[in-house]
C-alpha cells in the first residue's frame, strides 16, 4: 500500500507538472514538482524509497522527452539516494533546511543534467545554471516548502514523517 | 548471493541496478529511445495529455464565453438600431417597386483541414451531404467572405477560397458603387480588375460582394482598398485589396445554406431567439416597431 501511494504520489507531481505548473510560472520559471516529491520521499523515508520513486518520476519525465531518455532517472535517482542517506546526518523536518535542502538539491540535480546534457561544455553549462536553474531552485525550495508545511499540518504534527517505508 | 545483496547491501544495490538501467536506456540510438518513450509514454501520458487539454480548452472556453457576452450585448443593441433602419429601407423598396432584402442563413462548420500550396488555398470542412451543403454555396467566417463550397464528399466539404486562382468575386465599392472582379495575386495580395482608369475608387473604400453573377450573395464583406494605380496603357485602374479574412488563421467557418427575406425572421430558431434575448436583455434597448424578434 505504501508504495502504490508512493507511486501515486509521483504519478500526481507528473500529472501536475504536464498540466496545471505551467500556468503558474514566472516569466518562464517553474518549480519543478517531480523534484520535490523525490526530496520529500526520499527525507521522510529513507534511500530505497528515494531511489525507487526518483527512478520512475525521472523515467516519467524522460518519456515525455525521449531525445535524453534515461537522464531525469539518472539524476533523480542518485538525488533520492544522496539525499535518502543524508537524512539522518540533519534535521530537515523543519521548514527552513527543508526550503535549503530543496534549494540545494535543485542545483545539483541540474548541475548533473547539465554536465551530462552539454557534454560538459562549460559556458553552455554554466549559463543555462545560471539563468534557469538558479531562479527555478528558488521558486521550487518555496513551492516545496508549502507542500511540506500542507503535509505537516494534515498530518497533524510538526517535522511528522511521513511513515517508514515497507520496502 | 541475490537475498545477500538485497538485503546487506540493499540501497547500494538497488541504486547501481537503476544508475545501469538508466544509463543503459540514455546510451540508446535515437530512434530506440523514441520508440521507448512512445511505447511506454503514450499509456502513461494519454490521461494527462486527455486533462491538459481539456484545461486549456476549459480555460480559452472561459475566456472566450465572457467576451463573447459583452459582443452579444452589444450586438443586440446595434441590431435594435438595425432593425428601425431595415424596417425604412424596406418601406422604401416596397413603395419604389424593389424585391424585399435577403439575408444569408448561416450553419457553422468546424475546419478540419487544408492544404495551402503556391496555386490556390483550398479548407476541409466537417459538415457535408448529411447537412444539405451542396457545391456552389458560398463560405463566410466572421470577418468576411472566405470561399465556396467546391465539392462535397460524405460527411467533408472542400472550400476553394479566394486565395486560388480558381476563384473571382465580382465586388463593390461600398463607398462609390463601383464594380470590379476581385482575383487572387499571391499570398495575401489581392487585386480589383475590370475597373476604368475614370473610376471612383480610394485607398481605404471598404468592398463587398456585388452579388452579380449569383457566385455569392450580396453585401457579404470582402476587404479594403489599399492601393489605386492607373495602369501602363492608361484605360484601367490597378486597385490592390487587402482582404478581410486571414486565410492562414481560420478556424470556423459558415456555410450560406441558403438566403432568406430579411423580415420574415426566420433568421433564429425559438431557442436561438431565447437565447438571444436572455444574454441581451439587461442591454437591449425597447423594441422597435414592427422590429420583429
Amino acid at each position: 500500500v505504501s508504495f502504490l501511494l508512493t507511486m501515486l504520489l509521483g504519478y500526481a507531481a507528473l500529472a501536475l507538472q504536464a498540466t496545471w505548473i505551467p500556468y503558474v510560472g514566472i516569466a518562464g520559471i517553474t518549480p519543478d514538482l517531480p523534484l520535490i516529491v523525490t526530496v520529500l520521499l526520499a527525507l521522510q523515508r529513507g534511500p530505497t524509497t528515494g531511489t525507487i520513486s526518483g527512478f520512475l518520476i525521472g523515467l516519467g519525465q524522460d518519456l515525455a522527452n525521449p531525445g535524453l531518455l534515461g537522464l531525469n532517472a539518472l539524476t533523480k535517482t542518485i538525488v533520492g539516494y544522496a539525499l535518502g542517506n543524508l537524512r539522518e546526518r540533519f534535521d530537515a523536518d523543519t521548514a527552513p533546511t527543508c526550503a535549503a535542502t530543496l534549494f540545494v538539491a535543485t542545483l545539483a540535480h541540474d548541475l548533473l543534467y547539465l554536465a551530462i546534457s552539454t557534454r560538459l561544455v562549460l559556458s553552455d553549462m554554466l549559463i543555462t545554471w545560471a539563468t534557469r536553474t538558479l531562479p527555478t531552485a528558488v521558486y521550487t525550495a518555496g513551492a516545496g516548502t508549502i507542500l511540506f508545511l500542507a503535509i505537516s499540518a494534515f498530518t497533524g504534527r510538526r517535522g511528522h514523517r511521513l511513515g517508514r517505508s515497507h520496502l | 548471493m541475490f537475498q545477500g545483496l538485497f538485503g546487506r547491501y540493499r540501497d547500494r544495490t538497488l541504486l547501481v541496478f537503476t544508475l545501469l538501467l538508466s544509463g543503459g536506456l540514455l546510451c540508446l540510438d535515437d530512434g530506440t529511445q523514441t520508440d521507448v518513450a512512445r511505447g511506454l509514454g503514450s499509456s502513461l501520458y494519454l490521461p494527462l495529455q486527455a486533462v491538459s487539454q481539456g484545461t486549456g480548452d476549459l480555460l480559452l472556453l472561459k475566456r472566450e464565453n465572457r467576451q463573447l457576452r459583452r459582443v452579444v450585448a452589444t450586438l443586440a443593441l446595434e441590431r435594435q438600431k438595425l432593425l428601425q433602419y431595415r424596417d425604412e429601407v424596406a418601406e422604401l423598396r416596397r413603395v419604389a417597386g424593389f424585391a424585399a432584402e435577403r439575408f444569408p442563413w448561416l450553419m457553422p462548420c468546424e475546419l478540419v483541414g487544408r492544404s495551402p500550396d503556391h496555386l490556390q488555398t483550398t479548407l476541409q470542412l466537417a459538415c457535408g451531404g448529411g447537412e444539405s451543403v451542396l457545391p456552389g454555396m458560398a463560405v463566410v467566417a466572421y470577418a468576411g467572405l472566405v470561399g465556396r463550397v467546391r465539392q462535397v464528399n460524405g460527411e467533408h466539404a472542400l472550400v476553394e477560397t479566394l486565395a486560388s486562382s480558381q476563384t473571382a468575386a465580382s465586388v463593390t465599392d461600398q463607398r462609390s458603387g463601383v464594380v470590379g472582379i476581385l482575383r487572387w495575386v499571391q499570398g495575401k495580395q489581392f487585386r480589383l480588375d475590370r475597373v476604368d482608369a475614370v473610376e471612383d475608387v480610394l485607398v481605404g473604400d471598404p468592398l463587398v460582394t456585388s452579388g452579380l453573377g449569383e457566385a455569392f450573395p450580396r453585401g457579404i464583406p470582402v476587404g479594403v482598398v489599399t492601393g489605386v494605380q492607373v495602369s501602363l496603357d492608361g484605360l484601367f485602374k490597378q486597385v490592390d485589396v487587402r482582404p478581410h479574412v486571414d486565410f492562414a488563421g481560420l478556424k470556423e467557418v459558415f456555410v450560406v445554406r441558403r438566403m432568406v427575406d430579411w423580415q420574415d425572421n426566420t433568421l433564429y430558431s425559438p431557442e436561438e431567439t431565447d437565447t438571444l434575448h436572455r444574454l441581451s436583455a439587461p442591454a437591449a434597448a425597447p423594441q422597435p416597431q414592427g422590429g420583429g424578434e
